[in-house]
């Protein structure tokens, strides 16, 4: 079925999903969840309403879950330094983006989320509340509490990172 | 005048989700508070960074496995077309199975016999019938009874052949029979007639079977087969006629 409304979503359900996992694996499974669920309730999408949150809501929805089942399992180990992720042009910028990467990880999922549904997905306050299922103010406030955390980070502001670069 | 810019407004500035009014307003707070102009700067090198780590992946092709889903969609709609689908196969199938168990039977009980009695009768030159043409009546009424329905005997006098006589033959629930014609040059064709697949309606059908051409039907009470050494149109006119004669009875 080319064409279909929702294939257009499926490179930044992608990108997401990478950003917020920081594994391809997993992501792509996370993604291939998410169609999956999309596809078995697309009668359910009502025309009028943003596709794209509501990709982004099941794709939560999943990503909650398994986070709730796998919290015995560390999912974002402090040591993590996988370097499959995308990197783009960063030649002069190379251990910003390191740094970002590894601020992330630090981050609880829930302001992980919500930083990337609207630092980079670009999504309105008012779909990162639907999708995430909270109150517009909560969105605020968790998101100016995520960008303080992440800018201390990026700052050197967390020991772990600083040993880091330490021999 | 307007209500004073807040932390959240800085947010909001940066994900550019301000109406023009009020971006006008943050940039104006934003020359006269620098640590706010600092903040604001350092969001958005988040969401750049963000941005440059991440969209990339944009320009990826998507893995084939993701899409499996797609490929086999899982909608509800699907999953009743597919149990659908599943159903209609099943009955193609099972109308299959049924159709190849009939016409094993068919050759079985109707065919079989029938060429096995033709190729023992009516080449026996003297012994080809039991009950000669001489004692039709009776014939019938025997023939009826043992077989435990009406039977009737066909004329093909117009078609050259003049009824021979008939046979009591065996069968697998009631007996079966055949009837025996002969032309004035000698040749003969056969009718056999039984019970067995006659609540079958099938359309006539003909056939060769080695050197005998073969008619064959049913009429809903008899499965009847015509054999004989004939040409086509011969076999043909015969098999019409006992046609009209029998399915009249």
């Amino acid at each position: 079925m080319p064409g279909h409304p929702i294939d257009q979503h499926i490179p930044r359900l992608r990108r997401y999903a990478i950003a917020l996992l920081r594994d391809r694996v997993a992501a792509d499974d996370l993604v291939q969840d998410t169609l999956e669920r999309a596809w078995s309730r697309w009668h359910r999408w009502q025309p009028d309403t943003d596709l794209r949150a509501w990709l982004f809501t099941i794709m939560h929805n999943i990503f909650v879950n398994q986070v709730h089942t796998a919290k015995a399992r560390p999912t974002m180990p402090l040591d993590d330094d996988r370097d499959e992720i995308p990197v783009g042009p960063t030649q002069e910028s190379g251990l910003a983006m390191r740094d970002l990467q590894r601020c992330l990880a630090f981050m609880a999922a829930e302001q992980r989320e919500l930083l990337l549904l609207v630092g980079l997905e670009q999504l309105s306050y008012a779909q990162a509340a639907q999708t995430l299922g909270i109150p517009i103010g909560t969105v605020m406030s968790r998101l100016a509490r995520g960008r303080e955390r992440l800018r201390n980070c990026m700052a050197g502001g967390l020991p772990a990172l600083k040993a880091v670069g330490a021999p | 005048m307007s209500a004073p810019v807040t932390h959240f407004d800085l947010h909001a500035y940066v994900d550019e989700q301000l109406g023009p009014e009020r971006r006008a307003e943050v940039e104006a707070y934003l020359t006269e508070h620098p640590d706010a102009a600092v903040l604001v700067a350092d969001y958005r090198v988040q969401n750049d960074r963000l941005h440059a780590l991440f969209d990339p992946v944009l320009n990826e092709p998507v893995p084939p496995r993701v899409l499996a889903p797609r490929r086999a969609p899982r909608g509800s709609l699907w999953r009743i077309a597919a149990a659908v689908a599943l159903v209609a196969l099943g009955a193609l199938l099972g109308l299959a199975a049924m159709e190849w168990r009939d016409h094993r039977s068919y050759e079985a009980q109707v065919l079989h016999p029938a060429l096995a009695a033709y190729a023992t009768f009516v080449a026996d030159k003297n012994h080809a019938v039991e009950v000669g043409a001489d004692q039709e009546v009776a014939m019938r009424n025997w023939l009826s009874k043992r077989m435990g329905v009406d039977i009737a005997i066909p004329k093909f006098d117009p078609q050259g052949y003049a009824l021979l006589g008939g046979r009591l033959l065996p069968g697998a629930d009631k007996p079966n029979c055949q009837l025996i014609y002969q032309r004035s040059d000698g040749k003969r064709i056969a009718l056999f007639m039984t019970r067995e697949q006659g609540s079958v309606h099938h359309t006539m059908t003909f056939d060769a079977r080695g050197q005998e051409r073969i008619a064959h039907w049913s009429n809903g009470t008899l499965s009847f087969v015509i054999a004989g050494e004939t040409s086509p149109e011969d076999l043909h006119a015969i098999a019409v006629a006992a046609r009209v004669q029998l399915n009249r009875s």
